[in-house]
């Protein structure tokens, strides 16, 4: 390999954008719920959630959902009612709802879904 | 931790100030293409020109930053705004509303300098200070976009500067006092206003909702740290060169974020600002090579910030009323952009870009009719959008109504 090569493969690796933080699939009961939270869709992009990149993770315990969330930026006005809609989603399938909303990495359109962006 | 359902405004103060700005453009474009106007014969006994300079300045810019304001002040800070924001909005929407309106009215009656004008202009200095008193207190207690922030206090201070020199002009022209020499007074007046105040908040949102909307980053924050202070640093100083620096460079580097949104298809907002970011760079070369002219004025506001203005409210406006009308819906509910559909905010983008360059080529020199021409299709641009956003309004409340999402707004 020459220089060359090694440099640009070391310079590509440090612009490339930090992994996504974000689930776009899960297995077993925490994947079914997963897909739940695919009905709740952004209203300006008009992606569901969890291609937006939004939902970080799901785990389920006893017949509590832990969902964590973020939004696409701090102080959205959209906010409130998706965290809301996102309750509502898992309350509809019979679970009790815990939402943590983080920003830390804060979302970027690097976390949307391959698949979603090549759609847009 | 969970989102503070205080992040949404209440419309109430969020729309009379959006929906005169939508009413003062077509009524501005009006003016401009009545006979006379254009090429400075009286309008009525006094300058029509003047009437439809405000009714754009006042009535549309400053109206639709102070109504947009409201909602995007907690976006800017990433927090809910602070306590008591909703009442302070709707004090100062009344101040501003009422003193903008008594303003252009003094301006246009057939009497000097009445009374109603300059008991206009109190109330909306009064309205407008107060209102950077809360816009103030909100950015001090902000945490993040450092860069977003130093435009909208920059923006602030310039306001608050133009505003005492717009108050000292007028009570000059009445006699009261006496001021700076008429010209150089009304220069900085405007620059300060429509550069600073108006220029300073664009920019800011601008460069906030744009690439958000887009899905690209945000402007990369060195040039635009250096964009805001060479801005802001050649207004103070009345260096047309150094401001000329800092509009190039914002313009470019916003550009350049637009140019990387994920979002590959390029809507009329989109299209609409970046052509708005074209002509200020093309007015920070006239600023370079001629300095400061009347007739950057009308490069200003008919090439720049108008379409500017409208390629942002056409990606905002329609979001906020999706918001509204669908507030803790579980349902596959259309989106902003169903809700315009796609036709008309292109039509109106259009014409909106036709009307700003005509009526900008009659002020540098050309035939009277080409900017009586470019008013009449102003007049149509922004009725159309006046039309688009009722119809999405429209649209989306049947659809709320109906519980189900009309023929062809599913969302996609």
């Amino acid at each position: 390999m020459t220089l060359v090569h090694k440099l640009s493969e070391r310079l590509s690796a440090l612009l490339a954008p930090p992994p996504s933080p974000a689930i776009y699939a899960l297995a077993g009961a925490e994947g079914a719920l997963l897909d739940k939270l695919r009905d709740v869709i952004d209203p300006e992009v008009g992606l569901d959630i969890v291609s937006m990149g939004l939902i970080r993770a799901v785990t389920l315990s006893e017949d509590v959902v832990i969902v964590q969330m973020t939004f696409t930026t701090e102080g959205c006005p959209a906010a409130f009612d998706l965290y809301e809609d996102v309750k509502e989603a898992i309350v509809s399938v019979g679970f009790t709802p815990q939402v943590e909303v983080v920003f830390d990495p804060p979302w970027s359109p690097e976390h949307i879904a391959p698949e979603a962006r090549a759609g847009l | 931790m969970r989102p503070d359902p205080h992040t949404l405004i209440p419309p109430r103060v969020v729309i009379p100030p959006v929906a005169v700005a939508l009413i003062a453009e077509p009524l501005a474009w009006g003016i401009l293409a009545w006979p006379g106007v254009l090429d400075g014969a009286a309008w009525y006994g006094r300058s029509g020109l003047l009437v439809a300079v405000h009714l754009i300045t006042v009535g549309t810019l400053m109206m639709a930053i102070v109504g947009l304001g409201w909602q995007l002040v907690p976006v800017v800070t990433a927090q809910a705004p602070p306590p008591g924001w909703a009442r302070l909005a709707a004090v100062c929407d009344a101040l501003i509303l009422s003193g903008g309106a008594g303003l252009i009215l003094g301006l246009g009656w057939p009497q000097p300098l009445g009374l109603l004008g300059a008991l206009g202009g109190a109330g909306l200095i009064f309205g407008l200070v107060l209102r950077a008193a809360g816009v103030l207190w909100a950015l001090a207690r902000a945490k993040g976009r450092r860069v977003t922030r130093l435009w909208l206090l920059f923006a602030e201070l310039s306001g608050l500067a133009g505003l005492t020199l717009g108050a000292l002009l007028y009570g000059g022209r009445a006699g009261l006092w006496f001021v700076l020499p008429p010209m150089a007074g009304i220069a900085h007046h405007a620059a300060l206003l429509l550069l600073g105040w108006v220029g300073g908040w664009m920019l800011g949102l601008g460069g906030l909702l744009l690439p958000m909307f887009s899905l690209s980053a945000e402007p990369r924050p060195w040039p635009w740290a250096l964009a805001v202070t060479a801005w802001f640093v050649g207004l103070a100083l009345g260096v047309p060169a150094v401001w000329a620096v800092g509009a190039a460079l914002a313009a470019l580097t916003l550009l350049f974020s637009l140019s990387r949104r994920a979002r590959r298809g390029v809507d009329p907002g989109v299209w609409g600002a970046a052509l708005g970011l074209f002509a200020l760079i093309g007015l920070a070369g006239v600023s370079l090579l001629w300095g400061p002219r009347p007739e950057a004025v009308a490069l200003a506001l008919g090439l720049w910030a108008l379409p500017f203005l409208r390629g942002v409210a056409l990606k905002i406006l329609p979001f906020l009323l999706e918001v509204h009308l669908f507030v803790g819906q579980l349902q596959r509910a259309p989106t902003a952009k169903t809700l315009t559909g796609e036709r008309l905010p292109r039509v109106s983008m259009a014409l909106s870009i036709l009307a700003g360059l005509g009526v900008s080529l009659t002020l540098l020199g050309a035939p009277v009719a080409v900017g009586r021409i470019g008013a009449v299709l102003g007049l149509l641009g922004a009725a159309l959008h006046i039309v688009l956003l009722t119809r999405a309004a429209a649209r989306g409340w049947l659809a709320v109504v109906k519980r189900r999402a009309l023929p062809g707004l599913e969302a996609t």
